[in-house]
């Protein structure tokens, strides 16, 4: 005989009521894993939408910025390019992937198009593209276009038709997938051959930097100032909002969480109420019998400790699988719609260990209440129940 | 000459206040020695249960003191009086009072468990435990009923598991409130005999009892008639 055949006597003897307080904890404390891992293979995901949208830093002739409101006014040339020396500076800082392109103009059939050089096998990278039609450039001298779909729809165009190029006729190789970017509408071609056809040998228009720590954003950003002769654009605000919309789905998660535990603890509270209500008569007999106060207490919180324990571990389960056989489905909304790949949920063994821990406090904090109503419950008025 | 175990000074209890007060025990005192035997008799709603749940430290008197083993139960704190109930005290009730989830075996076990610290002594001293409330349970005939639930049992056999229960801890007195009242004749004649024979053996008994015929087997008779100790008579 010792605390533990007592406290589980005492909650197997209702069994349906056992179940029901249980399931309810369970399910609180599934919604909560549930809603938790999601929301963080949302953030997750979403971050990582954030790296891979491009870059994070733009690197640009110095004083681009402020000369292109006067260059809108005056109709003047934008400024002097950046030379590749600059571009090679960038690129040996550590924990960036930097990468120049030339951006250029021209005129095909009267309309005008953007014309990118592009270091080709960095850009396909950075920018996740897949192609709709044809195939990509082979290496960094092939004389040909990739075309985005925005181009190729609005001039009917594809893989084999020409692109005339600053008096160059170059064969249209591969139409790139929609991309919902800038790139839909642009034609590309190779860095170096796009230099050839501009002339302007060594020299990119813009470099875009991504930084593998976004929290390093700002130093890396203060460190090619200091090492090159440029100009640094961030796109900081635009992580920044990324990030704040994340936050708000997560918080949101977090709130309906948050109602399933409450509901589950409330549950908690009723029931230990309730059997102490039921149990008023044994428990001035256990006293009778010489039973301390805090022997009293520590039955009901030990029991409320069980159903923390269990409700957590089923919750576990529950969440679980509610995770990854709805979460995908559950996941699918506009917002992430517009993600590169679908989101999956994030599981990890903390989570975990915080889910049970956090069950069992809970259940806990919900017992304290009712363990305090029996423990003062003084023993002549406790055996006058029958 | 015996030794005196309890001494009742002049004890009150009142219920209620001004124009509601009852006064449930009026001015008691007597005194209890070691290896007696008392009964305590009278009308229904006459201070009985209550003078017995004052004597038991389970309430507290309005006035007056008890003392047992030198210790004024006034003066102490719940702790303490639910210390004194695990050590000194025997309960035994009308309504026998097992907790029905609990075999009649672990019922026994019970007190000492709840007389253990069990912060500090979570387990019990295993089979010597085991074995005392076991021989306990074949002192009042009930050793292959051990493992029976009290829904089991009849009336006289839950009494007599009660009484077991109450003795496990070896207590200085047995405080049984209508021990009989809810058993038939046959369970009743066991069960005082097993008085008998506990008193016998040198337990201190009171009791209280409607029944003259189990009065009769105590060696002393107090009667208390509106809370007031009206009659004493020794056998």
């Amino acid at each position: 005989m010792n605390i533990w055949i007592l406290v589980w006597r005492n909650l197997l003897r209702r069994k349906g009521r056992f179940i029901f307080t249980l399931a309810g904890v369970g399910i609180g404390m599934a919604a909560f894993v549930a809603l938790l891992t999601i929301g963080q293979g949302l953030n997750h995901q979403i971050q990582q939408q954030a790296q891979g949208l491009g870059a994070n830093l733009v690197v640009t002739p110095k004083g681009w910025c402020a000369y292109e409101q006067i260059s809108v006014l005056t109709g003047e040339q934008l400024p002097e390019a950046i030379p590749m020396k600059e571009v090679i500076k960038i690129q040996a800082l550590p924990g960036i992937k930097a990468i120049p392109f030339l951006n250029e103009r021209t005129a095909f059939r009267n309309r005008p198009v953007p014309v990118i050089g592009i270091p080709e096998v960095e850009m396909w990278a950075l920018h996740q593209w897949s192609l709709a039609s044809g195939h990509y450039f082979k290496d960094p001298n092939d004389k040909s276009v990739v075309i985005g779909s925005g181009i190729a729809q609005q001039f009917d165009l594809k893989p084999g038709d020409q692109f005339r190029v600053r008096g160059h006729q170059l064969p249209i190789i591969g139409i790139l997938n929609e991309t919902g970017t800038k790139d839909d509408v642009a034609a590309f071609l190779t860095l170096s051959v796009t230099q050839s056809i501009y002339d302007v040998k060594d020299m990119v228009s813009f470099v875009t930097v991504q930084v593998e720590d976004l929290s390093h954003l700002e130093a890396v950003s203060l460190k090619i100032q200091e090492i090159a002769n440029v100009a640094v654009v961030s796109d900081k605000q635009l992580v920044s909002s990324i990030l704040a919309i994340v936050g708000s789905v997560g918080s949101a998660m977090q709130a309906v969480a948050a109602v399933g535990i409450l509901a589950a603890a409330f549950g908690i509270i009723n029931t230990l109420l309730t059997a102490v209500y039921e149990r008023r008569r044994e428990i001035g007999i256990l006293q009778a019998l010489g039973g301390q106060h805090s022997t009293i207490f520590a039955t009901f919180i030990l029991e409320s400790g069980i159903y923390g324990l269990l409700g957590g571990i089923i919750g576990i389960f529950l969440g679980t699988l509610v995770t990854f056989w709805f979460g995908p489905a559950l996941m699918e909304n506009p917002f992430t719609a517009s993600l590169q790949q679908n989101p999956i949920p994030s599981l990890d063994m903390m989570t975990l260990i915080y889910t049970v821990l956090l069950s069992i406090l809970l259940a806990i904090v919900a017992g304290l209440y009712p363990a305090y109503r029996a423990a003062k419950l003084s023993p002549v008025e406790a055996m006058r129940y029958a | 000459m015996r030794e005196l175990l309890m001494e009742i000074q002049g004890i009150s209890k009142t219920y209620g206040s001004d124009s509601n007060k009852v006064q449930a025990v009026d001015n008691v005192s007597f005194d209890i020695e070691r290896g007696s035997w008392t009964a305590i008799v009278g009308p229904s709603g006459h201070g009985k249960s209550t003078l017995l749940q004052i004597m038991g430290g389970l309430d507290r008197s309005s006035a007056g003191t008890i003392i047992l083993d030198d210790k004024n139960l006034s003066q102490l704190n719940n702790r303490q009086l639910a210390q004194l109930r695990a050590n000194k005290i025997g309960f035994v009730f009308q309504f026998f009072n097992l907790l029905p989830h609990l075999t009649a075996l672990e019922n026994v076990v019970l007190p000492l468990w709840l007389n253990k610290k069990w912060l500090n002594e979570k387990r019990l001293n295993g089979k010597k435990d085991l074995q005392k409330c076991l021989a306990l349970l074949e002192r009042v005939g009930l050793a292959d009923k051990a493992n029976n639930l009290p829904s089991t049992l009849s009336g006289g056999q839950q009494q007599r598991v009660a009484i077991a229960r109450a003795l496990v801890n070896e207590p200085d007195i047995l405080l049984m409130d209508e021990p009989t009242g809810n058993l038939d004749s046959v369970s009743e004649a066991d069960v005082l005999a097993l008085f008998k024979e506990l008193n016998d053996q040198g337990s201190t008994l009171v009791l209280i009892t409607h029944s003259s015929a189990v009065a009769s087997c105590a060696e002393r008779e107090i009667e208390l008639i509106d809370g007031r100790l009206c009659k004493e008579v020794s056998a």
